[in-house]
């Protein structure tokens, strides 16, 4: 009994010994000194774009001595989102496409007020469309991220073979009538080729295709009132829109499965020409070069979005990407001298000569970009530029109900009407009106 | 005194296991079912809005779907994986030719990650290059390809849902019939020989035996694999969200799992709790519906 009573002791003083032991080292490697200048980047860039960004930061690391160290994170919303909740961000900077995540964030105040950089840099003056790339991602008269670099979604991408196969020109102005356009597809489609790809599968797509309509019914004031919930999506106009796209559908222009189609594919086959166009974003000419080796304006080439109703101004939907760094961020020096840039000239200008980016600030020369970016940048200084509709819901949950009733809408165009009606029931439960 | 020092030893070795399971089960099960009552974004106080989150529950239509598709998952999918499950132990026998390898096949579904089986199925139900339409077209059932994902719309209970779930749910039989494959394998072998050898002698066919000497003999088994499907069919989330690809699933197909996802991504903690607590109530009362059987009927066997 004696020897059992002695075991107790000699373990019970082997534990305590092993807990101070531990809360010894915990001590020890909290004092250890920080680490040298890094900074952790979230994004969600991958491929070429990848590369390339890689590429340009290397030049950063060069001239500042920070090492980077980018992480690409193919949920970057959830991962943000979760770090941030903890409390315990393991990124510096994140790369997001969202201007009402920003400010959400902000709001939240989750996120480093970035107001200083905008008066260093000047930046309310030295980025092109500042309602589109500066005030949307301003919440309580505080910035919370920088612009880094503009996407637009241009118009429609075509093969230049197929047009010329059936004797299919575009005007000299860039722009169809609806008619014109309606006839194009009838008869891409009578030669036994799809008319226009949808990338449905994905979703997102679906959106540009139907921003670009409600902006050719509505304008941009149709575009603003339904980011903001200021018309009802039962409102005659927005029904327009949605009953255009149900015809385009129901005519089978978009072929027999379009909300099947994943949208990366849709562009080869844009370029081996199963499909005749396709309304894709700017990064498909990057894309087409790269993976398919095709040449813009021999290969493949853009028109704008065909004229709906006369008297309404042309606009195109462009947006941007945006970084920013967490309140409370492991480096918050480093990020800061990252984010300054990242907003700057000289990485923005880099980028544009890697090919399919499209700079926000003024100061990079139009003579880096190829000759369709070229294009695509005249006409944002042309066109009325409006940021993307579900990017700028008032409430972000909302774009993920958008998109569903447009994957619903290609599915089922019959029943536009009664997506629409539960488009509103959907909206008023978030916006209370 | 011998067992006095027993116990206090046993406590303590108890401590850390009991201090883990404090941290990483009770205290999250608890805090999950105070969020319920409450709003929170992640930052902040949680603010109390009593039943807000429930009532929510029942009344947004995205909730609604969610909830009937959990409920034809558990309809649809419980019962033909027991009944196929069954039938497929019973043929599959270690003297039939073959059975080793068409038994590895089917508990295949099993073993793999279900991420993996849902991306395995997008590829099969992809409309153009997917080997169902390309099987139905070549013997002329279909001639344009259908899209199996992104199928009309119905109506149940006023709720609009995807036809597409019944697709994704006779994909969930093959991933889980192994499971209640192996368990009836388990319980037939278990079986006494002299039963069925006396069923033989009665002259009873192979049917009547089934029915009136296999089916009752395995009635535990069956207990437990219509509770884990049950389970299983009320948990389901990787199989869905896989097949629907990075933009998530066809609409009208979600269930409660994707939506807590959803609205925890969103910010929306205190709904998204209240769903984990309508799973968990969901899970028990299944759990101790058919468990109170089981013991009831095992009470009754050693009266």
């Amino acid at each position: 009994m004696y020897l059992k009573g002695l075991s107790l002791k000699i373990v019970s003083v082997i534990v305590v010994i092993l807990i101070i032991a531990g809360i010894g080292v915990w001590w020890y490697l909290s004092q250890q000194p920080a680490k040298p200048k890094e900074v952790v980047v979230y994004s969600q860039w991958g491929g070429v774009e990848g590369e390339n960004f890689a590429a340009a930061l290397k030049v950063f690391e060069e001239k500042t001595g920070i090492k980077v160290r980018i992480v690409q994170q193919s949920d970057i919303r959830t991962a943000i989102q979760t770090e941030l909740a903890a409390g315990a961000p393991q990124f510096d900077v994140a790369i997001v496409p969202w201007p009402a995540f920003v400010r959400e964030l902000g709001r939240d105040g989750k996120l480093m007020d970035l107001t200083p950089i905008y008066d260093e840099l000047d930046l309310k003056n030295k980025v092109i469309n500042p309602d589109s790339y500066t005030e949307v991602v301003k919440a309580d008269g505080k910035y919370y991220a920088v612009p880094i670099k503009a996407w637009a979604k241009p118009g429609i991408w075509y093969n230049v073979h197929v047009f010329q196969d059936l004797g299919i020109s575009v005007p000299s102005s860039g722009i169809m009538t609806f008619d014109e356009f309606l006839q194009v597809c009838e008869q891409i489609k009578n030669a036994g080729i799809q008319p226009l790809a949808a990338g449905g599968q994905d979703k997102w797509p679906l959106t540009d295709f139907t921003e670009a309509v409600i902006l050719r019914i509505g304008g941009p004031d149709l575009q603003y009132k339904l980011m903001h919930h200021q018309i009802s999506w039962t409102d005659p106009q927005v029904k327009e829109v949605f009953a255009t796209i149900a015809d385009l559908i129901k005519k089978g222009y978009f072929g027999s499965t379009p909300t099947a189609e994943p949208w990366a594919e849709q562009i080869g086959r844009l370029a081996n020409g199963e499909v005749a166009m396709y309304f894709m974003g700017n990064w498909l000419n990057l894309m087409m070069q790269d993976q398919y080796n095709k040449q813009p304006g021999t290969d493949y080439d853009l028109m704008l979005f065909p004229k709906i109703k006369d008297g309404v101004p042309i606009a195109i939907v462009a947006g941007g990407d945006w970084a920013i760094a967490p309140a409370n961020a492991p480096h918050p020096d480093a990020a800061k001298e990252l984010l300054k840039w990242l907003a700057g000239p000289e990485y923005q200008e880099e980028m544009v000569k890697r090919k399919g980016y499209l700079a926000v600030h003024k100061d990079v020369p139009k003579s880096a970009y190829d000759p369709v970016d070229a294009k695509i940048v005249d006409w944002l200084n042309k066109y009325t530029v409006v940021p993307d509709l579900d990017d700028n819901f008032d409430y972000s949950e909302f774009q993920l109900t958008f998109w569903n009733a447009l994957f619903e809408l290609w599915s089922n165009p019959d029943n536009y009407e009664q997506i629409l009606e539960n488009l509103e029931s959907e909206a008023q439960s978030l916006w209370g009106s | 005194m011998k067992y006095g020092f027993t116990r206090k030893f046993t406590i303590f070795f108890l401590l850390p296991t009991l201090v883990i399971i404090s941290i990483f089960l009770l205290y999250p099960m608890v805090f999950t079912f105070y969020l319920s009552f409450h709003e929170w974004k992640g930052a902040g106080a949680p603010v109390f809005v009593g039943l807000k989150n429930y009532i929510t529950l029942t009344q947004k239509t995205v909730y609604k779907v969610a909830f009937i598709n959990n409920l034809l998952w558990v309809a649809l999918m419980v019962p033909l994986v027991i009944i196929f499950g069954f039938f497929l132990a019973l043929f599959l026998r270690e003297h039939v030719l073959g059975a080793t390898a068409i038994k590895s096949a089917i508990f295949l579904g099993m073993v793999i990650p279900q991420v993996v089986a849902g991306i395995v199925f997008l590829f099969i139900y992809d409309p153009h290059a997917g080997i169902v339409n390309a099987l139905l077209q070549a013997i002329g059932i279909i001639k344009e390809p259908i899209p199996w994902l992104s199928l009309k719309t119905i109506h149940i209970f006023g709720v609009p849902i995807s036809m597409s779930i019944f697709v994704i749910i006779i994909s969930s039989i093959w991933v889980w019939i192994g499971f209640t494959m192996t368990i009836y394998i388990a319980a037939i072998e278990s079986i006494p020989h002299e039963l069925l050898e006396a069923a033989e002698i009665d002259g009873l066919s192979f049917f009547q035996k089934v029915r009136w000497v296999i089916w009752p003999m395995v009635k535990p088994a069956t207990t437990v694999a219509i509770l884990m499907s049950i389970v299983w069919a009320l948990k389901v989330f990787d199989i869905l969200y896989a097949m629907g690809g990075e933009a998530g699933p066809p609409p009208g197909t979600d269930v409660l799992a994707y939506r807590m996802y959803i609205d925890f991504i969103y910010g929306k903690y205190g709904i998204a709790s209240a769903i984990a607590v309508i799973l968990a109530i969901m899970i028990f009362t299944a759990s101790f519906i058919l468990l109170r059987k089981v013991i009831r009927g095992s009470g009754a066997e050693h009266a």
